[in-house]
């Protein structure tokens, strides 16, 4: 019981004391992996060292040093020298991650020797290992096999920039890094070129099935186009209440695919069909018949990374801001991924103070935010992220109608398991 | 179509939580690839057992999922870490019943153990919470590193040695600083006149 108190006690502790400590555990173990880093340099570092050390200093130092013959058979000449000239041969298809360091050292002592002799492996190794001629280091320098190094992080970074406004990245994906991408193709005449969004359609908004489609799936290589691990699957297209399908439809897969199931309704969405203002994208999502707003609204008084204040809005005041939002006018739009908007959309991040997030119900719910210096975007409605610009004023009016319209829930500097909210549609 | 690959990719925890908001399973596996191995160590430092740990790493997800709405987490790192710690401490209370369970909350109690009041009468769960509250302020008066040391201890259970290695000190320094905060926490508990 003595146990059971005090862990109830500590259980109970404040959410915030418990946030401060998460916050200075990650601190501290980025900070860690930072040092660790700096070690793994600094010892590598110090091996690279001592082998340049052994290699071209100390045979320099010994006044008794043979002199190295040109011919490369000489390099271990107190060992084996007598094997054909053959084995010594480097084939081109050798593995090029096999640098043992002892062939490494070896040869080191060849920095006199001419560049052909490179392509030779000391004479010990390779009678020791049979007919399995493995290669020196130096055999890099002939192997014609690509240097890939796929990297999927520089692709899903990229991708980040758009879809989680707010996460800073400084990351641009240079057009001669090679990486594998993770594709999802609709072999279909029609929607063909449409695409998985993050939602999925509620059953009640499921229309007349107008298609069925093989969905493919799988990786592809960027330098060289060539795919892995595809995967097949059939799958019934439908319509979504309130949406053309010109621009989203639902689909459902008749088996399993990987990460996904058969019970869902998944919105794929016509990548081309980007509303450049926010009056279309309204009117794309028909928002005048489906838009409704949740009754808890979140004003994020220093950006993201401070608490939010929680606000319930007075139920008569909901049709008024909805009202608002169906009357925006937009000057400019950020919706394609251009390396333009990119720059626009980080800039747009990092300018504002103020941000206002109402959840809404529009196509398959999701999230509205305002930001104070005047731009709006909408999250998990729809596919491609586009954000518009509407101008201060406008985001200005949004911010106040709410202060005026709603009751502050909780404090935000005081976090406690109450500023947790639920919202009313 | 979700891709395995992709899976890897680490979501914000904005991004995370409305997917939870709009019940989309997708949200317990993002959960899964961010903060998997960090629940895990939670579960491990109080249980010591890997299995029971992956037994609490799933009740965790699903309490996750049953809280989140209503629920809007500021940090879901913080909220995920509550959730874990109470389905582990849950476990090494039945553990303990057994008599199977030799872990690092053990040796941390025991270091607790002198001036917690041993009246079964006085306990209930209304003394848990005030005793939360106590304990919240008493560490919110302790400078940063004591705060540190003081939660790493007793709320995520890890190992002094694991602390000493975190905070790039010594397993002593680690110790006399417990000592100190140990002893401050007593004097608390007493002028509040709760224990002793």
């Amino acid at each position: 019981v003595k146990e059971d108190k005090f862990l109830d006690g500590i259980s109970n502790i404040d959410a915030d004391v418990v946030q401060d400590f998460v916050s200075m555990d990650n601190e501290l173990k980025k900070k860690n992996n930072k040092s660790k880093a700096w070690i793994r340099l600094g010892a590598a570092a110090a091996c690279i060292a001592l082998i340049v050390g052994a290699v071209f200093i100390v045979p320099a130092m010994r006044d008794d040093a043979p002199e190295i013959p040109p011919d490369h058979t000489m390099l271990n000449n107190d060992t084996d020298n007598t094997l054909p000239s053959e084995d010594t041969t480097v084939s081109s298809d050798t593995d090029v991650t096999s640098q043992p360091e002892d062939t490494t050292v070896s040869e080191d002592t060849s920095d006199t020797l001419p560049p052909e002799d490179t392509t030779s492996p000391p004479a010990e190794t390779t009678a020791d290992r049979g007919e399995d001629t493995t290669a020196p280091p130096e055999d890099t320098t002939v192997n014609n096999e690509p240097d890939y190094v796929p990297n999927e992080t520089y692709y899903l970074q990229w991708k980040d920039v758009g879809e989680y406004f707010g996460v800073k990245t400084n990351t641009s994906l240079p057009a001669d890094l090679p990486y594998k991408e993770g594709f999802c193709e609709v072999k279909s005449e029609k929607y063909g070129s449409y695409e998985e969004g993050i939602s999925n359609v509620p059953q009640d908004r499921i229309g007349n099935k107008i298609d069925n489609i093989v969905i493919r799936t799988g990786w592809r290589y960027s330098l060289t186009g060539e795919e892995s691990d595809i995967y097949e699957v059939n799958a019934d297209v439908y319509e979504i209440d309130g949406i053309s399908p010109d621009i989203a439809v639902a689909v459902k897969y008749l088996k399993k695919p990987v990460g996904d199931n058969t019970e869902y309704y998944y919105m794929y969405l016509n990548p081309d069909c980007n509303a450049d203002s926010i009056y279309d994208f309204l009117g794309m999502y028909n928002a005048e018949a489906y838009l409704k707003l949740g009754s808890r609204v979140y004003i994020f008084p220093n950006g993201e990374s401070s608490n939010s204040y929680n606000y319930e809005v007075y139920d008569e005041a909901i049709d008024d801001i909805k009202n608002l939002i169906l009357n925006l006018t937009s000057t400019a739009c950020y919706n394609k991924y251009t390396e333009d908007n990119i720059k626009a959309i980080e800039k747009i991040a990092s300018g504002y103070t103020q941000k206002l997030q109402i959840s809404i119900i529009l196509g398959n719910g999701g999230v509205m935010s305002v930001l104070d210096n005047g731009y709006v975007y909408f999250v998990n409605i729809n596919e491609p992220f586009a954000i518009y610009e509407i101008g201060v004023d406008a985001a200005q009016n949004l911010f106040d109608a709410v202060k005026n319209n709603a009751k502050l829930l909780n404090d935000p500097n005081s976090f406690s398991e109450e500023t947790v909210s639920v919202s009313k549609y | 179509m979700e891709l395995q690959p992709k899976a890897k990719s680490v979501m914000s925890d904005d991004r995370i939580i409305e997917l939870y908001w709009q019940r989309d399973e997708r949200a317990i596996k993002e959960t899964d690839v961010k903060y998997k191995s960090f629940l895990l160590s939670i579960a491990y430092n109080v249980l010591h057992d890997t299995h029971d740990g992956e037994e609490c790493l799933n009740d965790t997800y699903i309490s996750a999922w049953n809280s989140i709405p209503p629920a809007r987490p500021t940090l879901l790192q913080a909220f995920l870490a509550a959730i874990m710690r109470r389905t582990a401490i849950d476990c090494y209370r039945t553990a303990k019943r057994q008599k199977r369970v030799t872990s690092e909350l053990t040796v941390a109690l025991s270091e607790v153990e002198a001036f917690i009041s041993s009246d079964d009468d006085a306990y209930s769960e209304v003394d848990s919470k005030e005793l939360g509250r106590i304990i919240s302020d008493f560490v919110r008066s302790l400078s940063k590193r004591r705060m540190y040391i003081f939660m790493s201890r007793y709320y995520a259970v890890r190992p002094i040695k694991e602390i000493a290695g975190l905070l790039e000190v010594s397993e002593a320094t680690v110790n006399k600083e417990i000592a100190a905060v140990k002893r401050e926490l007593k004097e608390r508990l007493e002028k509040e006149g709760y224990f002793l």
